[in-house]
């Protein structure tokens, strides 16, 4: 059992999504994230057991090596790939309330920036390390933010994406938003120009310059 | 392909690329994902050869310059005027062209290249969506590498230099500004439009400047004086002649 775990946590670090996927070079044609978990699942592992022995530590390791330079974006997203995969399988746990998330995490590119890769990462980290992610794409205007917030009652968290300096100035009325109609929630903030004089600013609670960063804080208020 | 054209008393040069004119080779968009080509071959050697030959299909790559006389640079302000607009293009950029005596305006694009980006992402394919994203940047920016090649070219049979390029968005250089800029070519020039937070489409668009003189020259770094630890620019080749 602790051997499947441990393949299906090694198969999301290295990005192997399934028996058909050739990446990585040294994994091809073995089982990936997709059939062992499969296989988990039917050996009788607890599917929150998977998620928090399997599929929690690959991702973190993804972040870490991230933030380390020792992997980049497309071995990041063939990660993704592979935890998408696993994932699927335990849908319908989270659905039923076998399993339970962490939290709901709501994202989005601030209005006026179409830049969606930095909130991406950050959008499929989270999501690996087990809370609900929902995204609202680009150019997404402050009140949306609060109506999503509103919409998903376990939402503890939203994060705000900018990648240029006249649009990261926008997160600005995003937070005020945030903090006059759903006050409890926090929000985090990041993208190429944001950094922790800005944060402090506009009053947001955290930034960071990785993903990894995000979902260490998160994991704080999880607590 | 370059034309020339008369516009509102200015001269435009036009440029058009097949993407086959800009010799973008797969390798070059797996080293910019900091993939090494020589590593055992995954999913990104195939994926970024099939997603430049989509792309060949998909983009339509235009370009306008058109070279202006006599910039005014404050130096305490780090503003560039001309023809009657004042450009505040902050330290970095100042410096670079500020003993500059013409100035080029340029606008480029890989045409819908980002926004064949962000489809694939909505359908689930992010890894593919990421190499179309920085497929479409590359051949923006060789393109524009053309472009500045070839006014390098033209100016130096004048005896005259040209400096690195700089964009609004870039440097410090507020974005806000490029409605100054655009309007030294036509409306839906090479297909681009501003959105009213002065951001281009489509999203694969490059503009800026370049100075033009006798004392002003290129630069082959300017990372070390710049703070954008994340620019998307940093440590690489301004222009690779």
């Amino acid at each position: 059992m602790d051997d499947l775990i441990a393949r299906i946590s090694h198969c999301i670090e290295f990005g192997k999504i399934d028996r058909a996927s050739p990446y990585p070079p040294d994994m091809k044609g073995e089982d990936g994230a997709d059939e062992l978990t499969r296989e988990a699942l039917d050996a009788g592992i607890a599917p929150d057991r998977l998620l928090n022995e399997a599929f929690v530590p690959g991702m973190e390791r993804v972040g870490r090596k991230f933030s380390e330079r020792r992997i980049f974006v497309p071995q990041m997203l063939m990660s993704a790939k592979a935890m998408d995969a696993a994932m699927r399988h335990l849908k319908p746990y989270f659905q039923s309330g076998a399993v339970r998330r962490k939290g709901t995490f709501v994202i989005g590119t601030v209005a006026g920036d179409l830049h969606d890769i930095g909130k991406n990462l950050v959008a499929m980290m989270v999501e690996g390390s087990g809370w609900e992610v929902v995204d609202l794409g680009v150019d997404v205007a402050p009140s949306r933010f609060v109506e999503a917030v509103r919409a998903h009652p376990e939402c503890r968290a939203v994060g705000l994406s900018a990648m240029l300096t006249t649009t990261m100035t926008g997160m600005a009325a995003v937070v005020e938003a945030l903090r006059a109609e759903v006050p409890g929630c926090r929000v985090l903030v990041g993208g190429a120009p944001v950094n922790e004089e800005f944060r402090a600013m506009i009053g947001a609670d955290f930034t960071s310059r990785d993903p990894q960063g995000a979902v260490a804080y998160l994991e704080s208020i999880a607590a | 392909m370059t034309t020339v054209e008369t516009w509102n008393g200015r001269t435009i040069l036009g440029y058009a690329f097949d993407l086959a004119d800009l010799a973008l080779e797969p390798g070059h968009l797996e080293r910019v994902m900091r993939h090494d080509p020589a590593e055992p071959a995954g999913p990104f050697s195939e994926l970024a050869r099939e997603v430049l030959d989509e792309a060949a299909a998909r983009c339509r790559i235009r370009g306008a310059l058109t070279i202006e006389e006599g910039p005014v640079f404050d130096d305490g302000a780090r503003t560039l005027s001309i023809g009657g607009d004042t450009f505040d293009v902050h330290r970095i950029v100042h410096g670079q062209i500020r003993k500059a005596k013409r100035i080029a305006f340029f606008v480029c694009t890989a045409g819908p290249i980002g926004e064949w980006a962000r489809e694939l992402a909505a359908a689930g394919d992010s890894l593919r969506a990421y190499v179309a994203d920085v497929a479409g940047t590359e051949i923006v920016e060789f393109a524009v590498d053309r472009m500045h090649h070839d006014l390098g070219r033209r100016m130096a049979e004048e005896g005259l230099h040209v400096t690195n390029r700089f964009s609004p968005g870039y440097c410090n250089w507020s974005v806000a500004e490029q409605p100054m800029l655009f309007r030294r070519f036509p409306e839906g020039s090479c297909g681009i439009r501003l959105s009213p937070s002065c951001l281009m489409r489509p999203t694969k668009s490059v503009s800026g400047i370049i100075g033009i003189g006798a004392r002003v020259k290129l630069a082959p770094y300017l990372c070390t004086v710049c703070s954008d630890e994340m620019c998307v620019y940093r440590d690489k080749r301004l222009l690779e002649a």
